[in-house]
């Protein structure tokens, strides 16, 4: 009887180990082992060509970082294009929500479009949007020009100021379906009595969203805020396809910055001290941010 | 006028907001087809936003004379494999997931949440020199190896969701009838995770066929590219022909929408309930 129950409760503990075991294996080829690997390039002056002649050179590659220009530019960058992104595309799916959380007729399908952006690959939404913002014949221009904003087509892509704006904008529409959809389920959590309440209380349309609305999306906006700005720190595909990094380096995030100069400038051990330094900045601002979302809730 | 035609007005106003809203959000889908469809030169100033006349020559010059056919059949392969390999292993890691309470499954777990920090490109260039001394370079088996990888931690995750769901009590008299755990697992639970299958299913060949960023540094030779690599090349040329990119994007775009739009219920609660919770 005992021996049974001995059998049962190993095989009990072991079983969740089998049926993990896959993907821990997958994950740690894939993931884990060329991450462990990227980390210890970065200590290596290793270029891609003579991949086994690297030498370690301790921490020369990041003394030149620090001294770097383009590292400090794509450091800036990042950081513009996080928090730029990430507001245009939580504003955009506030709003949207906001206007779906009512009854409306054809919600569905509404609602269908409104997602929609999101479903297309991210390649072809860059190239619809590198033809509407097409200097000569894109049809931002035209409308643009048309409502009076510009004097003459701008060459979006190609002028160092504008690439950023383009950016956000595919960005934004790409990604606020993500928002709306995580505010939308959140608004749906906010009890109705709650603005029942307000009502009765005399509060106004926007007295409602600033007392009731905001304070009820705060835990939702805590998760999607971090995901918006992780997800735009480390996106690669959007900024690849669209400007490879440029004009003038004016879009080469962190990310990008480490795929050229590993693919393009061939320097895989500075390129994998750049990526480790993009790693631990992903870790200290999460850490960061929760240990103060923390802070602030038991202060509250 | 009395508070109830106020009421009606200001929703009135706020539905045709929220059209004008919807038909600037789809513009971008629209002017894709439109440019694609166009039968006279695309490059006129001012653009046509409505087409004088239509034809589908876009759409027949992509096939007879591009290699989109070539691009469709990698992809396909691609994603069919990403998602039957991501699929089988998330199964099993999101079931143990789902039932066990033990130390492997909290650090797997946690590592899951880590994963979601990895910068895509850190990775990517180990894994370059990596594919290339074991011959996985350049190959499509080696790319949707790759990409399932990089979507099995969300795959296990929405997978653990789906079977969180399923109370253990259909386990428990399964197994008082004579199962073992495991064939519990596979015939009783399984079967009835079917929908939630069919969303990591759906999802991983998504993924699969939508990848550009991999499938640009792992894939080196013509005839290996997938749809994604193939797409961008139309844009090196001297002059790019637009309603030509603008059909092969509409032929891309169309199996992920579609799939996407299938789903898109259930992918949505799987991957809002976490965050909603909070």
């Amino acid at each position: 009887m005992r021996r049974v129950f001995a059998r049962r409760f190993r095989h009990l503990e072991l079983l969740p180990i089998w049926l993990l075991t896959p993907a821990a294996i997958v994950m740690s080829v894939i993931l884990i082992w060329p991450i462990a690997q990227g980390i210890l390039l970065g200590f290596f002056n290793t270029r891609i060509l003579n991949y086994n002649a690297g030498r370690y050179i301790g921490l020369a590659n990041y003394e030149v970082l620090l001294s770097d220009p383009f590292f400090w530019n794509s450091l800036k960058v990042t950081v513009y294009y996080g928090i730029a992104s990430m507001g245009c595309t939580y504003v955009l799916g506030l709003s949207f929500a906001l206007l779906l959380n009512r009854s409306l007729p054809l919600r569905g399908i509404v609602r269908t479009i409104f997602i929609l952006p999101w479903a297309v690959p991210e390649v072809v939404a860059v190239l619809i949007f590198i033809w509407m913002l097409d200097a000569q014949y894109g049809v931002v221009n035209y409308f643009l020009v048309e409502a009076g904003f510009l004097d003459a087509p701008a060459a979006w892509l190609a002028q160092a100021d504008l690439a950023m704006p383009a950016l956000v904008l595919i960005t934004s529409w790409h990604q606020f379906p993500l928002a709306l959809l995580i505010l939308l389920a959140g608004l749906q959590t906010i009890p109705r009595e709650e603005y029942e309440a307000a009502m009765v209380d005399g509060a106004g349309a926007f007295s409602r969203f600033i007392h009731v609305t905001l304070p009820g999306l705060r835990s939702v906006n805590v998760i999607l805020i971090l995901i918006l700005i992780l997800n735009s720190f480390r996106r690669v595909t959007m900024i690849y396809a669209m400007t490879g990094g440029g004009p003038a380096r004016a879009t080469e995030t962190l990310s990008i910055l480490t795929y050229n100069t590993a693919f393009t400038y061939q320097k895989i051990g500075y390129a994998a001290a750049i990526g480790t330094v993009l790693l631990l900045i992903l870790l200290m601002f999460s850490l960061v941010y929760f240990f103060t979302i923390i802070h602030v809730r038991r202060d509250a | 006028m009395n508070p109830r035609t106020a009421t009606m007005l200001i929703s009135a106003a706020l539905f045709v907001l929220t059209l004008a809203c919807a038909a600037i959000v789809f513009f971008p889908y629209y002017w894709m087809i439109v440019s694609s469809l166009e039968a006279t030169s695309l490059f006129e100033w001012p653009p046509r936003l409505v087409p004088s006349s239509i034809t589908m020559d876009a759409y027949v010059r992509i096939f007879t004379e591009r290699d989109v056919f070539t691009w469709f059949k990698n992809t396909a392969f691609v994603a069919s494999t990403t998602s039957i390999f991501c699929t089988l292993v998330a199964i099993n890691g999101g079931y143990a997931l789902s039932r066990f309470r033990t130390g492997s499954t909290t650090a797997f777990s946690i590592f899951i949440l880590f994963s979601q920090l990895l910068p895509a490109t850190l990775i990517v260039v180990p894994l370059y020199v990596i594919f290339r001394q074991t011959g996985l370079y350049n190959s499509l088996i080696g790319l949707a190896i790759a990409d399932a990888a990089f979507v099995l931690p969300l795959a296990t995750w929405l997978m653990k969701g789906f079977f969180d769901r399923i109370p253990v009590e259909v386990e428990e008299q399964a197994m008082v009838d004579g199962c073992t755990r495991l064939g519990a697992f596979y015939r009783i639970v399984l079967p009835l995770a079917l929908p939630g299958l069919v969303v990591v299913v759906a999802m991983s060949f998504i993924t699969g066929w939508d990848e550009f960023f991999l499938a640009r540094t792992l894939i080196s030779s013509q005839s290996n590219w997938v749809f994604s690599v193939g797409l961008t090349s139309f844009e090196t040329q001297y002059a790019i022909a637009w309603d030509e990119m603008m059909a092969a994007a509409v032929v891309f775009a169309l199996p992920a929408v579609l799939f996407f739009l299938f789903v898109q219920r259930y992918l949505v609660s799987g991957l809002t309930s976490g965050a909603v919770k909070g």
